[in-house]
């Protein structure tokens, strides 16, 4: 049954928005966005379109009874929202920041209480799973309490829902964000990927038709920086029966640099400044800073002829005008800064350094080492040069749409648009496809999902974002002190279509009732062309990144009639890509078959 | 549009109750003798004629009876109505008179004798609310209860941006603004024969009846609504800004 509004949620590393279509509603069925209620300081709640991810946990006798209120929860024991974000500079301890990159973070227990990450013991900790679920949930409440005004029908679990999530995740994330949703009462929703979403929103313009901007063959490059991560996509323009057709045909990495590293680097440098003056800063004045920092580069990249925008930084304590320290930020530092720290110019072979190091090493967010996000691109490209889908050409991005509030900055657009010019070969266009509020498209896009599903509209072609493998051992003579070598077997191929299933014929597997069985399991960004069913030798050097392993146990009282425990059983194994965006892998018997399930308890 | 409902009815219960004590006084004065008067003229015919006449003065007399004894009850009747109906009209009568302006809102223009405690403390708790507001988002009472006589006029400019900035925001958040007036400052105006006093000051020489044509100096400033958020239930009522400690911070 279709239900009446179309919610999407675009659950962020920093920050959530939510927009929605009201089928109900006459005219264009335009796509509006839910004002959140937040705490934005004790005792007030105000509505705001973009709910912060970060969840603080509240000391008890920290507040005055009532601080917290919401209109739908007393007394409660974490603040979700602006005040959250607001505390985290104040007390680190009992904020709970970036869950959403813990829930991809394939080396935690996803389900275990670690965060807030590194907090003393009496401060009570949650696992990232429940954090994305403590934000669900608060969007859940807000929903049913501003748009459904408490009439059941309309609640946001009786809807149609869909949460996006950077393209980057891999099988199991996209589970556990499934999880996280059911956890918040919503039992059924739709994952749609960012940087697709972010396309459906510049599709999705009134003004102009999509068709008249792009032609068959280009390249379009989805550059997507968020306020903690940076996401990119490629898409394909191509024909079929007349029409143009969108195929995503390649994400990258989950690369934890956004925005947020910027700021902070911006204000790090003006306090190292002011600090060589003999101006020292202690903690408090180094968040007046950030946010003052924050309003002189927007306002310096809005308007390029300006040489300097002033920095203040109030006085603490009582001495407000006595105690306030001013400086200046440049064009000349903002560009040293940012520009050159994090949109350095390099060439098109050039790769991020410090790549992540293995081995010991203390467990924690793997944030980038490098901090360029002009060379993450650049390898990004290049790892995508033999994909089939370019047949053999090289990535040489026609279009480019860029997404996140960092990019707002046309002045990094340009930089980011130069650079890829630079790395062509001849005289190369490349063209900027403008889109709405680079904040906001997100949430708008996955509305605009929600109608193509419907039949409303254009969809993506796009399916599985890696190859996945599961790793069998040779049959070899044991040797002592050596473990066998491990073999991948490619069980789902690139870019395998939402809602399809496949067999992995010709090969069984012996399952022994009663006992767990566990598989090494593996996935692939750049594998384009592995089949279901190949076999790489050596699958480090085939570029697979290992992930937590996939395992199942079959319980004697299943097996079937006649079965003893101990004794295997002959399986296949049986592959689907669900609608909802996930990947379910299955043991299939005779009589019975066993969901094989993503650990996200022992990496 | 109660209060006139209610003085028709009065209105009628009274003009009922005046008719009741004029039936009951013509009775009594004019009736009375004039029946008794017909009774003994009557007892002086002879029988034939006054077995004749005696039904119709017995019907007299009964009709007499029930009017002296009718018109009474249905005073008091009416009497103890209009009593009832009086009370809530000195109700009101008590309570100020209402004016309007020109929004067209009805508003109170004294406050009530009785409810000034009530008013003075709403009107604390939502100045608390506010000036708490101002002071977490833009730091204004550290800004006005600062002596900032000595410092250089490019200092206090440097932080009077900022607060302006984030007072500004703060006070968009909670109050909706908006002028008296629409049209431009410099603009000619009228002002209707019926303003309100409270959203028009006159300057200049002001003679004569209303309307009166002049030159707008200031738009005025209204508010359109206002959203303070209740206070905390916890919440002691008159911090309006916590002291901040830094725990562990002290370098011991």
């Amino acid at each position: 049954m279709e239900t009446r509004y179309i919610i999407g949620i675009d659950l962020g590393t920093t920050n959530c928005a939510v927009a929605y279509v009201d089928t109900h509603e006459g005219g264009d069925g335009s796509i509006h966005f839910l004002h959140i209620p937040q705490v934005v300081s004790p005792g007030n709640v105000e509505n705001r379109p973009l709910l912060p991810s970060f969840s603080y946990q509240v000391k008890e006798q920290e507040y005055p009874e009532g601080s917290f209120d919401l209109p739908w929860r007393q007394a409660p024991t974490d603040v979700v929202g602006a005040y959250a974000r607001e505390r985290g500079a104040q007390v680190p301890d009992r904020v709970i920041a970036s869950s959403k990159s813990w829930l991809s973070y394939t080396a935690a227990d996803r389900t275990a209480p670690l965060l807030p990450w590194g907090a003393p013991e009496e401060v009570p900790h949650i696992s990232p799973l429940d954090a994305s679920a403590r934000l669900l949930e608060h969007i859940r409440h807000a929903w049913n309490h501003v748009v459904a005004s408490g009439n059941p029908d309309l609640f946001l679990e009786a809807q149609e829902v869909l949460v996006t999530v950077p393209a980057s995740f891999d099988a199991t994330a996209r589970e556990l964000t499934v999880q996280a949703a059911q956890q918040a009462g919503i039992s059924r929703v739709t994952l749609l990927e960012e940087p697709q979403a972010a396309f459906y929103a510049w599709i999705e313009s009134p003004s102009r038709r999509w068709q008249d901007e792009v032609r068959v063959a280009d390249v379009i490059l989805v550059c997507d920086i968020g306020g903690g991560t940076t996401d990119f996509s490629l898409i394909l323009v191509s024909e079929k029966h007349g029409e143009l057709f969108l195929e995503r045909i390649a994400v990258g990495d989950h690369i934890l640099l956004g925005g947020d590293n910027m700021d902070l680097t911006l204000a790090y440098a003006i306090r190292h400044r002011l600090s060589a003056e003999g101006t020292k800063l202690d903690s408090w004045q180094m968040r007046g800073l950030l946010h003052s920092a924050r309003q002189a580069k927007e306002a310096l990249f809005a308007d390029r002829e300006r040489t300097s925008h002033p920095v203040t930084i109030l006085g603490k304590g009582r001495s407000l005008v006595g105690g306030t320290i001013t400086t200046e930020l440049t064009q000349d530092e903002l560009g040293r800064v940012i520009l050159d720290g994090f949109f350095p110019k390099c060439a098109s072979a050039d790769r991020p350094t410090g790549k992540r190091q293995t081995g010991l090493k203390e467990l924690g967010l793997p944030y980038a080492s490098d901090p360029g996000v002009t060379r993450h691109l650049a390898w990004f490209l290049s790892r995508h040069q033999g994909d089939r889908e370019l047949q053999g050409k090289p990535v040489q991005p026609t279009a480019i749409l860029f997404n996140g509030g960092v990019m707002k900055a046309e002045a990094l657009q340009h930089r980011v648009v130069d650079i890829i010019k630079g790395w062509a070969s001849d005289e190369h266009e490349l063209k900027v496809l403008s889109s709405r509020s680079l904040d906001l498209a997100v949430a708008y896009g996955s509305v605009y999902y929600g109608l193509a599903r419907r039949g409303q509209g254009i969809r993506i072609r796009s399916g599985t974002e890696r190859s996945y493998y599961i790793g069998i051992e040779s049959a070899m003579p044991a040797v002592p002190g050596m473990a066998p070598p491990v073999k991948a077997l490619c069980v789902v191929p690139f870019g395998m279509e939402e809602g399809s299933a496949v067999e992995l014929a010709g090969r069984q597997f012996g399952l022994v009732v009663g006992e767990p069985v566990s598989f090494r399991f593996f996935g692939a960004t750049t594998r384009h062309e592995d089949q279901i069913g190949d076999v790489i030798e050596e699958w480090e050097e085939a570029g697979l990144e290992e992930l937590p392993p996939v395992e199942t146990q079959l319980p004697a009282d299943e097996a079937g009639e006649g079965v003893a425990e101990g004794v295997p059983v002959r399986v296949t194994l049986h592959i689907n890509v669900t609608e909802i965006g996930t990947l379910a892998l299955w043991f299939v018997s005779d009589a019975k078959r066993w969901k094989l399930e993503f650990n996200v308890r022992n990496p | 549009m109660k209060r006139t409902l209610l003085l028709i009815l009065l209105n009628v219960v009274i003009t009922v109750s005046i008719l009741m004590a004029g039936t009951y006084l013509a009775t009594s004065l004019v009736l009375d003798p004039a029946v008794q008067g017909l009774v003994d003229a009557a007892r002086g015919l002879d029988a034939d004629a006054r077995n004749e006449i005696m039904p119709h003065l017995t019907r007299l007399d009964q009709l007499r009876r029930q009017a002296i004894f009718y018109a009474p009850v249905g005073f008091s009747a009416a009497a103890v109505i209009a009593a009832i109906l009086l009370l809530p009209l000195i109700f009101w009568a008590r309570r100020k008179p209402t004016v309007q302006d020109n929004t067209g809102q009805e508003k109170r223009a004294v406050p009530k004798a009785g409810d000034v405690h009530g008013d003075r403390k709403a009107a604390e708790t939502g100045a608390i609310r506010l000036l708490s507001i101002l002071q977490d988002k833009g730091r204004l009472i550290d800004f006005l209860e600062e002596d900032i006589k000595g410092y250089p006029d490019a200092q206090i400019g440097a932080a009077v941006r900022q607060i302006h900035e984030q007072c500004g925001e703060a006070l968009r958040e909670y109050i909706t603004l908006a002028p008296v007036v629409s049209e431009p400052e410099g603009d000619p105006v009228t002002v209707p024969a019926d303003f309100d006093a409270s959203a028009f000051r006159l300057t200049g020489r002001v003679t004569g009846d209303p309307p009166y044509h002049g030159v707008l100096q200031h738009c005025g400033w209204k508010v359109t609504q206002i959203d303070l958020p209740a206070q905390p239930k916890g919440q002691t009522p008159r911090i309006i800004a916590p002291a901040e400690v830094a725990i562990g911070a002290d370098g011991r």
